[in-house]
């Protein structure tokens, strides 16, 4: 293993793990309304490490109160997890076992485009430092977030009972890929708003929309990029 | 914190590890079929925004004020936690004032 590669990814993934620790505090002071005890969040945080998957989870689990609908929206957003160990499975080749064990956990959105724009030779072991800084991260805000939020009384005032709609806003923005989306996420919107009208739980409601968006894109006709 | 809450955890835990393991086991033949390739990329945006659709059909006027805040401030800004704390102060102000 390479010192100078796992070292340059510890040093370049630090200001996007800032971006990390202040979601992380917030997702900790969330689920701390939701009943979760900081140990509770503190497993959670290694023994999961797939942020907007413990939030979708989290949300459900607080509206709706059932774990298998909670379950279900959180594994769902992870699918995209596929993707992305794919992306990485021919770099970790070049770790050991437990590294390759430990970055294999720790890939995720933030790190993975990064790790990607490095040369091929090398990137096991730069993905691995950057793994080092966001998994303790991670864990370290939501678990100080669920200590702060459980002292705090009455979070409602601050408008908490919004702020995961609002997180998925703006992670939604993140992934608006251009026009092409505009069908799909157009579909996705009226049958899981409509499903849920009629009195179909959420959990089930938000699948079905979600799996009618992804049928649309895939019968568009694919443009040249 | 109650048993529920730990069934989620490792629930959620188990499902995540499989799904990390499938792609790095399976992950580069699935990737040499498009259609899968393509479902993959379109999945996580639909998601989002079924969620965002959950929320707001049992929602009230507030939180579709503050969706069109928070909506303007993720275009605007890009910044989740800006979007966050944009769309809560929003979200308290309609809140108070409707």
């Amino acid at each position: 293993m390479r010192a100078a590669e796992v070292r340059a990814g510890a040093r370049d993934i630090a200001p996007l793990a800032i971006g990390v620790a202040l979601y992380g505090f917030a997702f900790g002071v969330l689920a701390a309304e939701a009943g979760f005890s900081a140990l509770g969040i503190g497993v959670m945080a290694v023994a999961v490490f797939a942020g907007a998957s413990q939030i979708a989870a989290v949300d459900q689990f607080l509206t709706t109160g059932s774990v298998l609908g909670a379950a279900l929206a959180g594994a769902a957003l992870n699918l995209r997890y596929v993707g992305i160990t794919a992306s990485v499975a021919p770099a970790l080749r070049e770790l050991r076992w437990l590294p390759r064990g430990f970055a294999l956990w720790g890939a995720t959105d933030e790190n993975l485009g990064l790790t990607m724009t490095q040369p091929a030779d090398g990137r096991g072991a730069y993905l691995l430092g950057t793994c080092l800084v966001l998994v303790p991260t991670w864990a370290a805000s939501t678990v100080l977030g669920a200590v702060i939020g459980a002292a705090i009384p009455d979070l409602e005032r601050f408008g908490i009972s919004f702020a995961f709609t609002a997180a998925f806003i703006a992670m939604a923005r993140g992934l608006w890929p251009g026009r092409s989306a505009v069908l799909p996420w157009g579909l996705t919107f009226a049958v899981t708003w409509g499903l849920v009208s009629l009195g179909w739980s959420p959990a089930l409601a938000l699948v079905a929309g979600a799996v009618a968006g992804v049928v649309v894109s895939l019968l568009q006709p694919v443009r040249a990029p | 914190m109650t048993e529920a809450h730990w069934l989620l955890i490792a629930v959620l835990a188990m499902s995540t590890l499989a799904l990390r393991l499938v792609g790095y086991l399976f992950g580069t033949a699935m990737m040499r079929n498009a259609l899968a390739v393509r479902a993959l990329d379109a999945f996580p945006g639909c998601l989002m925004v079924a969620l965002i659709a959950a929320a707001l059909a049992r929602g009230t006027t507030a939180d579709w004020l503050a969706a069109t805040v928070a909506l303007a401030a993720a275009f605007l800004t890009r910044n989740i936690i800006l979007t966050m704390l944009l769309g809560m102060t929003a979200f308290v102000a309609a809140t108070t004032w409707l």
